[in-house]
């Protein structure tokens, strides 16, 4: 028997006929619906039910032959396909699609990193190549280049720039060191964008726009196609690098902070993204709540204090790195110690500088330089039991006045609702986005449930006081969406347009970010 | 920057501490790791094909490297323990483990760093290795056609370990796309310390995924 929803609007006598399709296009094999192998495309951190997103199969094309294969079934069937690259974006909804009873088209056997061009500093990949993939592949060929992993190097190099992931080396903007990417369409129609639409192109992966329109971003975070080959820039090795800890004692430094540092990413002094982190976050790498703090409620300061105190670490910590010739890293040191030094008790550290080839001890300054790890799920251990996490992610305009607003609510939501603030800004040149995780025990039903309404709030206020989230877990889509209301929801009604010509039958994962999933609810 | 194991020395958590066995915790181990569930203790693992595994092999995992007693709950040679050194109890078993010709790796700060790097080259190398029956297990490129062989599964490897939850995560997740899946999972007697155990699926190709090849763009 079944326990798998049937897709929205189909019955299962038109869905076991799909099935039976799917099947002779890709192999019995690459068609999941046993009840076990379903499970691995539940949310493991879903904030409540995870049952609400659950698929009712799975499908592992190989190549874009299979995709368009399997787009001539889903528009027969109108059945809907939920598109992931490898399904690791957990805290935002991992594989699971965002109408239940959608058929998750899971790309990961597409795995080949198919250019590395060390002359250019690029590499274009498929989408299930992980950063780890691609770092080791790197590594065997003595490469020269680095590439810029986001916090969980498990992701996909495809899913994390089409999400507008981020990384904290100077190539940390994903999205903006794409170049080129292969799209198909729901009509099975195969694009290549910028230059490659070029059949004997020589600049796919070198030059963004092409000729007229210019159409990479609009795949990005939207259910217009699926990526099936992406070209992403890679950072030429420096000759060194030179990592910093600067250390803030008091919880009310964020606003000096983050004023300090703007102007020092505006002028790229700091070539990084830098990470602003308050001490609850850099404390859950390192260590568990319980040895601080095992009161119910939030951690209070005193305990914040004191636990900052015996690790070393300030109430806010400001990380990036410095990188290139070691007087030019020298120089720019020198000037942002110079105006850090102005706050009140901060405390400058900074490694030696040292060749590009030597590698951090620990998983989290190696992100800094290229070498992707997955220290950061250290957080998961933080509340003890099956821990979990959904993420709130906020855009921050780069003043004090803007992040110390946003900490402020964010922290007494937290606290009103039971848990820590564990959360950072990361600095890029214009912006800011923060990021605060409600950590959760997932068998605790109490829990879940209040990080659930917790989101549900904070999303909610942020966004009443003119701060739109720049992504989301599959729960707060649609609330998300909703704050993009200029002029009656102007930009909507354009995304409900695109989408309806180019997906007529609205197959291509609808709900994603918003649009497209009302005609398969209710 | 303070480290996770630093810090936990520093304070003196359990590494280098006097250790006392918890008896509900070892227990709980003894039901997951059942020697009953493992393969024949005869089949040998390839050691020329994993240094990094090899080079641990009966290395001390404590400094007080206690009295292990009775060691026929420890892992046999078919299965890989991963474990967690801030923990006296995942230490000890550890040590059990690499007295009975097994093999332990310990956790360090990077779960994802140690897959990569360790566990997988060595799924990888293993699935390749003649069986009883004289054939590989891994018989097909692809990482999704089963084979249905139960006698080449019974040999295939499993891991078990003695970790915190996020280890167990990160861990299980990629186990599972390797074709492995959580035979058993339970707290260890402690909030903060799980063990678990791994085989590969009856459907798997008990082949860990390719790493990505080279391909022209053109190809696909």
């Amino acid at each position: 028997m079944r326990s798998a929803p049937l897709p929205p609007h189909v019955t299962q006598a038109a869905f076991d006929a799909a099935l039976a399709a799917f099947r002779i296009a890709l192999g019995d094999a690459a068609v999941v619906t046993s009840t076990d192998g379903l499970a691995a495309y539940l949310d493991p951190f879903a904030p409540g039910d995870a049952s609400q997103y659950s698929a009712s199969a799975a499908l592992m094309p190989s190549s874009v032959d299979e995709i368009r294969a399997v787009l001539v079934t889903a528009n027969r069937y109108r059945i809907a396909l939920w598109t992931v690259s490898t399904g690791r974006n957990f805290a935002y909804g991992g594989a699971s699609p965002r109408i239940a009873g959608s058929v998750v088209l899971d790309l990961k056997r597409m795995n080949r990193i198919l250019e590395v061009d060390e002359t250019l500093a690029y590499a274009l990949v498929e989408p299930g190549v992980s950063y780890f993939d691609l770092y080791q592949h790197l590594l065997d060929q003595h490469s020269a280049l680095w590439l810029d992993p986001p916090a969980a190097g498990w992701g996909s190099v495809v899913g994390n720039t089409l999400e507008r992931g981020f990384g904290t080396t100077p190539y940390g903007d994903h999205a903006a060191m794409q170049c080129g990417m292969e799209v198909v369409l729901a009509n099975g129609d195969v694009v290549r964008t910028g230059m490659g639409a070029m059949r004997n192109s020589t600049s796919w992966q070198v030059f963004k726009a092409g000729f007229g329109p210019s159409y990479d971003s609009m795949f990005m975070q939207s259910n217009f196609g699926i990526v099936t080959k992406l070209g992403i820039w890679l950072m030429p090795r420096p000759a060194g690098y030179r990592l910093c800890h600067f250390k803030f004692r008091h919880d009310s430094d964020l606003a000096a902070i983050i004023d300090t540092l703007r102007p020092l990413r505006l002028d790229d002094t700091i070539q990084s993204q830098a990470v602003v982190e308050h001490a609850i976050r850099w404390a859950a790498g390192v260590s568990t709540r319980r040895q601080w703090y095992d009161g119910a409620g939030a951690m209070p300061d005193t305990a914040i204090d004191a636990m900052a105190s015996a690790l070393g670490i300030g109430r806010w910590n400001l990380r990036f790195g410095l990188y290139g010739p070691e007087e030019l890293v020298a120089a720019r040191y020198r000037v942002i110690e110079r105006a850090f030094a102005r706050i009140p008790d901060a405390q400058l550290h900074a490694g030696d500088y040292v060749n590009a080839t030597t590698t951090p001890s620990g998983g989290g300054d190696g992100n800094q330089v290229g070498i992707p790890s997955m220290a950061a799920f250290q957080l998961l251990n933080w509340r003890g039991g099956s821990g979990a996490h959904v993420d709130l992610s906020p855009i921050c305009p780069p003043t004090g006045r803007d992040a110390l607003a946003q900490y402020q609510l964010v922290r007494a939501r937290a606290t009103e609702y039971g848990f820590d603030y564990y959360g950072g800004f990361t600095a890029g040149p214009r912006h800011m986005h923060h990021i605060f995780a409600a950590i959760f025990d997932r068998d605790n039903a109490a829990q879940s449930q209040a990080a659930r309404s917790l989101l549900d709030v904070l999303v909610e206020q942020l966004g009443a006081a003119g701060y739109g989230q720049y992504r989301t877990h599959l729960a707060y889509m649609d609330l998300a969406a909703s704050q993009y209301d200029f002029n009656d929801h102007a930009l909507m009604r354009l995304s409900e347009t695109i989408k309806g010509a180019l997906d007529p039958q609205g197959i291509l994962s609808p709900g994603k970010q918003g649009i497209g999933g009302a005609r398969f609810e209710g | 920057m303070v480290r996770r194991r630093q810090f936990l020395i520093a304070t003196g958590s359990t590494i280098g501490s006097a250790i006392v066995l918890p008896q509900a915790a070892w227990s709980a181990w003894r039901t997951i790791a059942a020697p009953a569930a493992w393969p024949p203790a005869a089949t040998t693992l390839p050691l020329g094909t994993m240094p990094d595994l090899a080079q641990n092999k009966g290395k001390a995992v404590s400094p007080e490297d206690p009295d292990t007693g009775d060691c026929s709950s420890a892992p046999g040679p078919r299965t890989l323990l991963i474990y967690d050194p801030a923990f006296a109890l995942a230490c000890r078993v550890a040590t059990h483990a690499r007295r009975n010709g097994g093999f332990a790796l310990a956790l360090e700060n990077d779960a994802g760093a140690l897959w990569y790097r360790s566990i997988l080259p060595f799924l990888e190398q293993d699935a390749h290795v003649p069986r009883r029956d004289g054939a590989a297990l891994a018989q097909r490129p692809g990482g999704v056609q089963g084979h249905g062989n139960t006698d080449a599964l019974e040999q295939a490897i499993t891991i078990t370990g003695l970790t915190p939850h996020a280890a167990f995560f990160v861990l299980s997740t990629l186990a599972i796309t390797a074709g492995m899946r959580i035979s058993n999972s339970r707290s260890a007697g402690d909030r903060h310390l799980l063990a678990w155990h791994l085989e590969f699926r009856a459907d798997s190709p008990i082949r860990p995924p390719e790493n990505p090849r080279m391909n022209s763009p053109m190809s696909a």
